[in-house]
This record gives C-alpha cells, sequence and structure tokens, in this order.
C-alpha cells in the first residue's frame, strides 16, 4: 500500500517537474531578458518556499525569521567569495549552506527544547531582526547600501570550465542548482525522515511516547531547511550581484509563508504554486503605479476567503466534490 | 490638502501615461526610422520612497513633452517606458532587465543608491546605459564605476563640501560642529563628505581651525530620537549637521522641539531633505535650516529651461513647490536627447560616446560630464527655511547656489574616493 | 549627571508605553481570537490619518481636548471598520487553522496602505504637540517633555483600566472565561460570535485610539503601518501569549534595555530590543506572565 502510493507520488511529481524544467530552460529563447531574470529569481524563491515548508508542512515549526538564513547564505558566499577568491564556487555554496545549518543547529540547540509554536516563531522573528540591523551597521558588509562587487563565479569541472558570467550560464547553472535543492527536499519529506516528521507534526507526544526523539528530528529538520535557504542566498549573491540587509527584514521572511498557505500547506507542490501566483500578481501590477497594493491586497483576500485550505487544497476539495458527484460541506483542514 | 488633491490627480494621469506607454510597447514596430526612441525611467512609483519616484516621474513626463512639441530628436518622437524599482535592488535590476528585453537600451532616474550600484554591473551584459539622475553614492562614479553608467545629478561628496563652503563662509563664529547622523552607509559617506569639506574651506576662509565634535549615531527609520536629543543638548557645539533626512529629520525635529534644540544651536544644516521638512512641519520648520537641493527653481529665474520646467510643473500638478527630483529626471532626458543628436544614433555605444564629456544646458544652467569617470560637474543648490504666520506655515528665507569650483574630487573611476583633508 | 543615568530610562519609559499602546487592541485580540493580525499597524495608520485631517480640519489650533476627542473619533471610526473586517474577514476564517488568517491580515496590511495612499497621497506630515502639552520640566539637566509625561501617564492609565475591566467587572469574568473555554461559554448561553465581534471592534477602537493619540510624536506617511509591528509581536508574546498585564511589563523591560543599550553601544542602536527579546524568550519560554488569558 504504502510504496504503491509513493510510487505514484513520485511519478507524477516527476512529471510535473520536468514540465516545469522545460519551460525554465525554454524561457531564454522564447521570453526577454526581463521575463528570464525574474523566472531565476522566482526560483530561488521556490526553494525558499519549499525548505519553509519542510519546517512548517512536514514537522510543526513556525519560523518567522527564515529570511535570516537566506541572508546568512548570502553573505556568507560573498565574503568568502571575495577574501578568498582561489575557492571553488561549488564549495562555497556547500560552506554557505553549512554555515547556515550550523547557525541553526546552534539557536535551534538552544530554543527548540524550551520553546515551541509561536513562541519559537516569534524567537527567530527577534533573531531575524538582529540579523538584519546588524548586516546594516557593519562597514565590511557594506551596511544597508549592500555588499557589492559580486562576481559570478568560474566554474571549473575538471573536464571543462564554464564561465558562468557570460550569456544565461549563470541562470541555467541556479536552475540546475535549484532543481537538485528542491529534488533533495523532496526526498528528505518522502524518506523515512519524512514520515518521522510527519509523526511529529500530527501529534508530537504520540511520538515522543513511540520512542522517537522529537526535539533531535525537529532540529534537524530546522537544520535542514535552513542550510537550503542559505545556499538559495548564496545563489542569489552572484544572481542580483549585490545583497542588500532588506533580504533579512521580516517582510521578506512573510514570503515562503505567504507562498505555502496560498498554495497549500499538505502538498509539496503548494509554496510552488504559491510563489507562482504572487511572481505572476508582481508582475501584472508592475505598471499599474500606486494601485499594486490594493491590487495583490485584494487578490490575496479573495484566495484566502475562497479557498482558505490553500489554492491546491480547494482544488482538490473540488475535484472530489466533483467526482462524488454529492455535496459535501467544505470541511477545514486543521494543520496543527 | 489641496497640494495633495492636486497631486493624486497629477498622479492618476501618470499612470494612465505610464499604462498607456506599456501597451504602447507591445504593438509598435521599433525598428523603423519613425518609430519613437523609446527611453525607460526607473524610479520608485510604489513602497516607502513613492514620494519621490513621483517628482521623477513628473520631471521626465515634462521633459519628452516639451521635446516632442519641439519636434523631437533626429525627427523622431520620445517615448517614456516607465518602471517601478521600489527602491528595492532586486525590483531595480528587474526593471532593468524587463527594459532591456523590451528593447529599451537607453535607461534614467533611480533614487536610490542601492538600487544604482545593484543596476550598475548588469548593464555592460544588456548592453544599456544608465543615466542616475539622483542616487548619490560617491562609489558609483569610484569603486563601482561602470562605463555604461553616467550621472547627471550631483553627488555626495560634491553637495556635502558644498555645504560645507557655504557655512564656512556665512558662519564664521561658528567653529565647533558636531552631527547627527544614521547608521547608514549614505549618513557616514555624507558626514564624512562634509567634514572633507569643513576641513578644507574653513581654515581657508577664515584662517583659524574648524573643531569637529564626534556625531551621534541614530538607527535609521527611528521613531525615537529623545536619547539623542538628550545627547546633542549636552553638547558644546554651536553648529548641529542633521544627518538624518526625509522623514527622520521630520520625527526628530518634532520630538527635539520640547527640548529647544532648535534654539541651542546657532546653525543647522541638512544635507538633502528638500521642502520635506518644512512641508511636514509648517509652523514647527526649525528657523534658519539649510538644506540641500537638486535644484532649486528660484535660483535660475530669468533661464528658459528653468522657467519652462516650473511653470509647466505647477500647472500640470498644482503643487507650488517642485523638488529638485523634478529637475534632475528633467535634466536627464535633455541628457540624453543631446547625446542622440550628437550621435545620430540610439545605439549604445555611440550613446555612450556622446555622454562622454557631454556640455549641455538645463534647469540649472551647464552641466558637463566628465569623460573620466562619467560624472556631472554642475550647480549644487542651498535654501534656507523658517517659519511663517501665512496658511503654507513656513517661508524660504534665503537660498545659494555653489558653483563646483574645486568641489568635486579628481575623476579617479574604479578607484575608492580618497579624502584630501578628513583623514579618519 | 542626572541626564546621565535617569534620561535613557525616561525615554525608554517613554517608547514602552507608546508600544504598550499601540500592542493593547493588539493584545485583546490575539488573547480572545488568537489571530496575530498584521494589519493592526495598519489600522493605527488610519486612524492616525483620520486624526490629522480631523485637526487640520476643525481644530487649527490644537487644545488638548479637542486633541483627545478627535482621537476617540478616529478610533470609533476605525472600530468601525474592525466590524466590517470582522464580519468579511475573521468570521469566514474563524474554522480554519489560524494560519490563514495571517494572509488574511497581511492582505488587509497590503490594502490599508494602498487606501491611505488613494486618500491622503504619499507625502510626509506631522502635527504639533497640543500647546498645553508642549514644553518641558527639568529635574537638574534632565529634560522630560511634558508630551512624554503625558504618554507616560496615558499609558499606565489604559492599562489600570484594562486591568480593572478584566479583573473587577462581569464584562472581564465574562471575557476572561470566553478566552479560556469559547465552547464551554457558548454552551452557557454566552453569544460568542457576537462576541467575538466586539472584542475586535474594541481592538481597532484601540488602534485608532493610539494613532490619534500618538500623532504628534510621529510622522505621518504610509510606512507608518508596519514600525510598531514587529515590536509590539514582541511584547504580545514575551508578555505572555496575550496578557495585558504580561505585555504592560514586557513594553518596559524591553524598551528601557533597548534604551539604556543604544545610549551604551551607540554603534548599534535598535538592536538591544531584539538581544532582549530573544534572551526573554530562552529564558522564560512560556513568558512573563504565563498561564493567564488577558
Amino acid at each position: 500500500m504504502m510504496s504503491q502510493a509513493s510510487n505514484s507520488t513520485w511519478k507524477r511529481d516527476a512529471a510535473i517537474a520536468a514540465i516545469i524544467l522545460v519551460v525554465l530552460v525554454s524561457l531564454p529563447f522564447v521570453t526577454s531578458k526581463g521575463i528570464v531574470f525574474i523566472a531565476g529569481t522566482l526560483a530561488l524563491h521556490v526553494v525558499f518556499g519549499l525548505s519553509w515548508n519542510l519546517m512548517f508542512g512536514q514537522t510543526g515549526l513556525v519560523s518567522f525569521g527564515h529570511a535570516s538564513f537566506f541572508a546568512i547564505g548570502g553573505y556568507a558566499f560573498a565574503w568568502a567569495a571575495k577574501i578568498a577568491p582561489g575557492i571553488h564556487p561549488l564549495l562555497l555554496f556547500a560552506g554557505a549552506g553549512l554555515f547556515g545549518s550550523l547557525v541553526a543547529l546552534i539557536v535551534g540547540i538552544l530554543a527548540l527544547r524550551r520553546s515551541i509554536g509561536v513562541y519559537f516563531a516569534i524567537l527567530t522573528l527577534a533573531l531575524s531582526q538582529i540579523v538584519y540591523l546588524l548586516l546594516s551597521y557593519i562597514p565590511a558588509l557594506g551596511r544597508e547600501d549592500g555588499f557589492t562587487g559580486i562576481r559570478r563565479p568560474r566554474l571549473s569541472l575538471g573536464f571543462t570550465t564554464i564561465d558562468l558570467a557570460s550569456g544565461n550560464n549563470y541562470y541555467y547553472f541556479m536552475i540546475a542548482m535549484c532543481t537538485l535543492l528542491a529534488v533533495g527536499l523532496w526526498w528528505v519529506m518522502h524518506g523515512r525522515m519524512g514520515r518521522v516528521f510527519k509523526s511529529i507534526q500530527q501529534d508530537a507526544e504520540r511520538a515522543a511516547f513511540l520512542g522517537i526523539d522529537v526535539q533531535a528530528y525537529r532540529l534537524r529538520s530546522f537544520a535542514i531547511a535552513s542550510g537550503t535557504t542559505a545556499i538559495a542566498g548564496a545563489l542569489y549573491a552572484p544572481w542580483l550581484q549585490l545583497l542588500t540587509p532588506e533580504i533579512a527584514h521580516w517582510t521578506f521572511s512573510a514570503r515562503p509563508i505567504l507562498y505555502t498557505l496560498l498554495g497549500g500547506v499538505q502538498s509539496f507542490w503548494g509554496p510552488v504554486v504559491g510563489a507562482v501566483v504572487f511572481a505572476v500578481l508582481e508582475y501584472g501590477t508592475r505598471t499599474l503605479h500606486g494601485l499594486s497594493e490594493i491590487i495583490i491586497g485584494s487578490i490575496l483576500l479573495v484566495v484566502v476567503l475562497a479557498f482558505p485550505g490553500g489554492l491546491l487544497g480547494g482544488l482538490s476539495r473540488l475535484r472530489k466534490r466533483m467526482n462524488r458527484k454529492t455535496i459535501v460541506t467544505a470541511r477545514p483542514e486543521i494543520v496543527r | 490638502m489641496s497640494n495633495d488633491f492636486s497631486r493624486r490627480q497629477i498622479t492618476k494621469s501618470l499612470a494612465a501615461f505610464g499604462a498607456a506607454s506599456a501597451f504602447g510597447s507591445f504593438t509598435r514596430p521599433s525598428f523603423a526610422q519613425s518609430a519613437p526612441i523609446r527611453l525607460g525611467l526607473i524610479a520608485p512609483l510604489s513602497g516607502s520612497q513613492e514620494v519621490i519616484g513621483r517628482y521623477q516621474l513628473a520631471g521626465a513626463t515634462i521633459a519628452v513633452n516639451q521635446i516632442n512639441q519641439a519636434g523631437g530628436v533626429l525627427g523622431r518622437k520620445i517615448e517614456l517606458v516607465t518602471r517601478d524599482d521600489k527602491a528595492a535592488p532586486a525590483a531595480g535590476v528587474a526593471a532593468a532587465k524587463d527594459l532591456a528585453g523590451n528593447g529599451v537600451n537607453l535607461m534614467f532616474g533611480v533614487l536610490s543608491s542601492g538600487v544604482a550600484l545593484a543596476i550598475a554591473p548588469t548593464l555592460q551584459a544588456d548592453k544599456s546605459v544608465l543615466v542616475v539622475s539622483a542616487a548619490a553614492a560617491n562609489e558609483l562614479t569610484h569603486d563601482q564605476f561602470s562605463p555604461n553608467v553616467f550621472r547627471t545629478a550631483d553627488h555626495a561628496y560634491s553637495r556635502q563640501r558644498a555645504l560645507a563652503k557655504l557655512v564656512a563662509a556665512d558662519y564664521p563664529a561658528v567653529s565647533d560642529w558636531t552631527a547627527i547622523n544614521p547608521q547608514t552607509a549614505i549618513g557616514t559617506s555624507n558626514w564624512d563628505s562634509f567634514v572633507d569639506g569643513m576641513l578644507q574651506f574653513y581654515p581657508e576662509l577664515n584662517k583659524k581651525p574648524v573643531t569637529i565634535t564626534d556625531p551621534i549615531w541614530a538607527k535609521f527609520g527611528a521613531t525615537d530620537y529623545k536619547n539623542e536629543i538628550v545627547q546633542l543638548m549636552r553638547s558644546k557645539s554651536e553648529g548641529l549637521y542633521c544627518g538624518v533626512y526625509g522623514g527622520d529629520a521630520v520625527t526628530m525635529f518634532g520630538q527635539a522641539a520640547a527640548y529647544g534644540l532648535t534654539k541651542k544651536f546657532k546653525v543647522l544644516v541638512d544635507p538633502g531633505s528638500e521642502f520635506i521638512i518644512a512641508q511636514a512641519m509648517g509652523k514647527n520648520t526649525p528657523p534658519g535650516l539649510w538644506s540641500g537641493f537638486h535644484w532649486f527653481y528660484g535660483a535660475y529665474k530669468g533661464h528658459k529651461i528653468n522657467d519652462d520646467l516650473y511653470e509647466t510643473y505647477v500647472k500640470m500638478a498644482g503643487d507650488k513647490h517642485p523638488a529638485g527630483y523634478v529637475g534632475e529626471a528633467h535634466t536627464s532626458v535633455l541628457a540624453y536627447a543631446s547625446a542622440i543628436q550628437k550621435a545620430g544614433s540610439t545605439d549604445t555605444d555611440k550613446v555612450i560616446a556622446a555622454l562622454e564629456g557631454l556640455e549641455f544646458d538645463s534647469c540649472k544652467g551647464m552641466r558637463k560630464i566628465r569623460k573620466e569617470d562619467h560624472q556631472a560637474i554642475c550647480d549644487i543648490n542651498f535654501v534656507q527655511f523658517g517659519p511663517d504666520d501665512s496658511e503654507q506655515g513656513w517661508k524660504i528665507t534665503g537660498h545659494r547656489v555653489i558653483k563646483d569650483e574645486g568641489l568635486s574630487e579628481e575623476p579617479s573611476p574604479g578607484q575608492p574616493l580618497k579624502f584630501l583633508y578628513n583623514k579618519r | 549627571m542626572l541626564a546621565l543615568f535617569l534620561g535613557p530610562l525616561f525615554n525608554g519609559l517613554f517608547t514602552a508605553m507608546v508600544v504598550f499602546l499601540f500592542a493593547t487592541g493588539l493584545t485583546l485580540v490575539f488573547g480572545i481570537l488568537r489571530i496575530l493580525n498584521f494589519a493592526h499597524g495598519g489600522f493605527f495608520m488610519i486612524g492616525a490619518y483620520l486624526a490629522f485631517s480631523l485637526v487640520k480640519t476643525f481644530a487649527s489650533d490644537t487644545s488638548t481636548i479637542a486633541y483627545i476627542l478627535i482621537s476617540i473619533v478616529a478610533g470609533i471610526v476605525v472600530g468601525l471598520c474592525g466590524l466590517v473586517v470582522e464580519r468579511l474577514v475573521f468570521r469566514p476564517l474563524q474554522h480554519v487553522d489560524e494560519a490563514y488568517s495571517l494572509i488574511a491580515t497581511y492582505a488587509l496590511l497590503l490594502i490599508s496602505e494602498g487606501a491611505v495612499k488613494a486618500i491622503w497621497g504619499v507625502s510626509f506630515h506631522s502635527i504639533m504637540t497640543p500647546a498645553a502639552l508642549g514644553g518641558a520640566l527639568i529635574a537638574g539637566d534632565l529634560v522630560m517633555p511634558v508630551f512624554a509625561i503625558f504618554i507616560i501617564g496615558l499609558g499606565v492609565l489604559c492599562y489600570s483600566l484594562l486591568e480593572w475591566i478584566l479583573q473587577h467587572t462581569a464584562t472581564g469574568k465574562l471575557m476572561k472565561s470566553v478566552a479560556s473555554d469559547p465552547w464551554m461559554a457558548g454552551m452557557l448561553g454566552v453569544n460568542v460570535p457576537r462576541f467575538y465581534a466586539w472584542i475586535v471592534v474594541i481592538g481597532f477602537f484601540l488602534a485608532g485610539l493610539a494613532g490619534g493619540l500618538l500623532l504628534p510624536n510621529q510622522t505621518l506617511s504610509p510606512n507608518l503601518a508596519s514600525v510598531f509591528v514587529v515590536q509590539a509581536f514582541g511584547v504580545l508574546i514575551v508578555g505572555g501569549m496575550g496578557n495585558i498585564r504580561g505585555t504592560f511589563l514586557a513594553s518596559i523591560l524591553l524598551c528601557v534595555i533597548d534604551s539604556y543599550g543604544s545610549v551604551i553601544f551607540s554603534e548599534v542602536p535598535g538592536v538591544f530590543f531584539y538581544v532582549a527579546m530573544a534572551a526573554m524568550l530562552l529564558m522564560r519560554p512560556q513568558g512573563l506572565i504565563a498561564g493567564a488569558r488577558l
């Protein structure tokens, strides 16, 4: 039963991923640079959202400070690339991710034992505010004007060297890396660890009773999500070639939350849908000066009122209802 | 209130204009000779800096209309394409890429230095040009120099040294200066430039040394300045450089009123809030406050470009006090027009070559873009404000034009700016 | 010397009361409905703009009484907005996980920012302190602005009043009982939905009132919406999940620490609020006042 179900999930998800990849890879041939830039940024936001949902949807941890790990990864990469330009860029990306995980481990060891739920959320918010303020005060990191002059590296792969600065090379590199990260997250969620996470999310007390070290698994979830986000942040640094403290701000931390809740918590694809919808909204309102807040706000409000379980949750309910051809009252989806 | 209402109207018409031009870009063929020349304005048209973005949009719109009424450039009309940068670097890069992708290779505007510094390194790959109309960071023409970036406005170093020259000449008795600065890159660089100017001009003009007391640092965007104000009240200095600017300055001066801060200091100067402080504070405007301006319309009466721009703006916006950003966006369009005329083409490389060393007339007189670092050499304007019994609540009590003679540094693109006198 | 030691204390207390006045409505709504209202700042801002327009229209020469009355009117208008928001947004989302109301309130924050821009424009505005509240008291070298003393007094008054209502009146007891067990309260004949509507209206009223009262202290711009919200979330949670006493104490603790921190370590102003907040959450994860709701 179990393996059959995950087998069909695997096939379906692989097919969806393949379609998305084809679209992303063909974009530079069919659209303008503006769209390609937005698509590249969107890929990073997708990883950002997916990793947040590993904590929330999978393990029941709410973080309000996820952006600080994005920023930590980005600044760590930029700083290391500046002081040690000889290091292989792949090592730098991995290092940035490990650094993000390490910070999360330290925070998690201190915090997760004692506080959970809203306390953990607000604690991460406080930490991210500290990161934000320090980034905007430290002269070596460029203060609030930002860390400038980040170069796109040359990637030597032994048999050949790719100059990521030329053409769309960096875009393709980023898409490849984001795919790897997303596959990694999928694998974690659908593997043994993911099932343990899920049992904690559903009932932490029972999981503990069954002999699961709840705190250790929460810590793992937090560290994996933070490390993944830190790599996404590191990828962002050469993409924009500049980093500003804004990427540690709480409004940026709100992004993965919005993506996930807008798209749907239960599905792996929820944050992806949410991020895409958001990007489309932003792109669509870009010339409607002065109206963008009202339009984006109203659409978000309508979506959340019409589909309280997120877009994907709403769709699947709708489909079920159509299939059964009976009226089923919309049942609230209780997540935690 | 009336002021706001009219500004809303102008925004409405400008938004319609922006939308129309966005649609236009899809329908019109862009290669025909008669097709319009499209210039891309990148400005904060939403978010925290929208108030400035609207000025930039107004100035750019007026310049485009004026040029088109006079027959265009190379027999072609100019068309304005606008993009919102939200004063955020990522949105700015997306805007520049979007413009380049739609075939708009000539861009201008940009208020925030962070946005300019983010766009600059992307331009070469996209074969685009950016003419910066406001962002003042020194780095743009130094460490972060890009051959595809020009700045037709004044920069932090020349502006703050001009301010130092003004106070050194006008207030010889005030020989001890301190500051309250935001703990930000531009806050630090403004203050360092001002100190550099003071250390040069004060001894030169007054034959005696000047004392600079360590500044008080405040959080950017702070809501409470009382601790900082208390520290300032204990200062022995007589001149106050109020480095917190814009809305922060309004908050700071509002809270300082109860302490009598404005009476304690003999001279108050501000790096560049323009009308913001006076317009927000009305009768509470600190008396005698000198404010830095990109362009002050009152200083160039009788100069045709200035008068036409002023009158058109007042008619369009119903607002009698255009901020300097109006003039600077206007200037950037004029610079493009004159460079395209000179180049005989809108080709990126030819326009860059034409902009280098370009001398052109603008709302504040002749400007010259230096070939080496792409920085324009132009006048610096200052206005002095005070409270008033009129309904407006404030008045202009003086203004000054400082010519850039020995204000700007020697060009050194690619190198960090070296202060001549301030050895910090 | 006095100013050196007591100055930061006085200024910290003042900021604390500003944050507390902002956070009262937030605490009430969170304490009872469990909704973390991102839009609170948006409606606080609308209250401030309404008060600004009223002052400009009716009271060019502001007296203290006019200023307080105007703030109350602004509070009432915002409270009515709260009624609409409760009906259209909060009530439909009541049975869905709390997390979804987060997007709804975030959307409301965006809408309120957009609305303020459309109605009042994007320019900066400010209002003078009423004449009677201008000036300052001076003790040695310690300068205490009258307006700051007024706000501190107002904060303490507001706290005492809420505390008295909660502890000593029937309404307060009802509120506490619904907060701790809405199902049981419903069984015992309380009209819980109407009760929730009232709480939201009062919470919004407090937001609008605070917007009006704090107007002379702040610059008006559409950015005002997000200025206090993170600090308010901080005191709300450090205080202990939405109880008024905890919020009050946490405001004082965090703001006074931040005030001294920003004076002593002036290179990093504003960081100590969050350092203290993180430390408090680690030391007392259950909050300052644990267990009690409201």
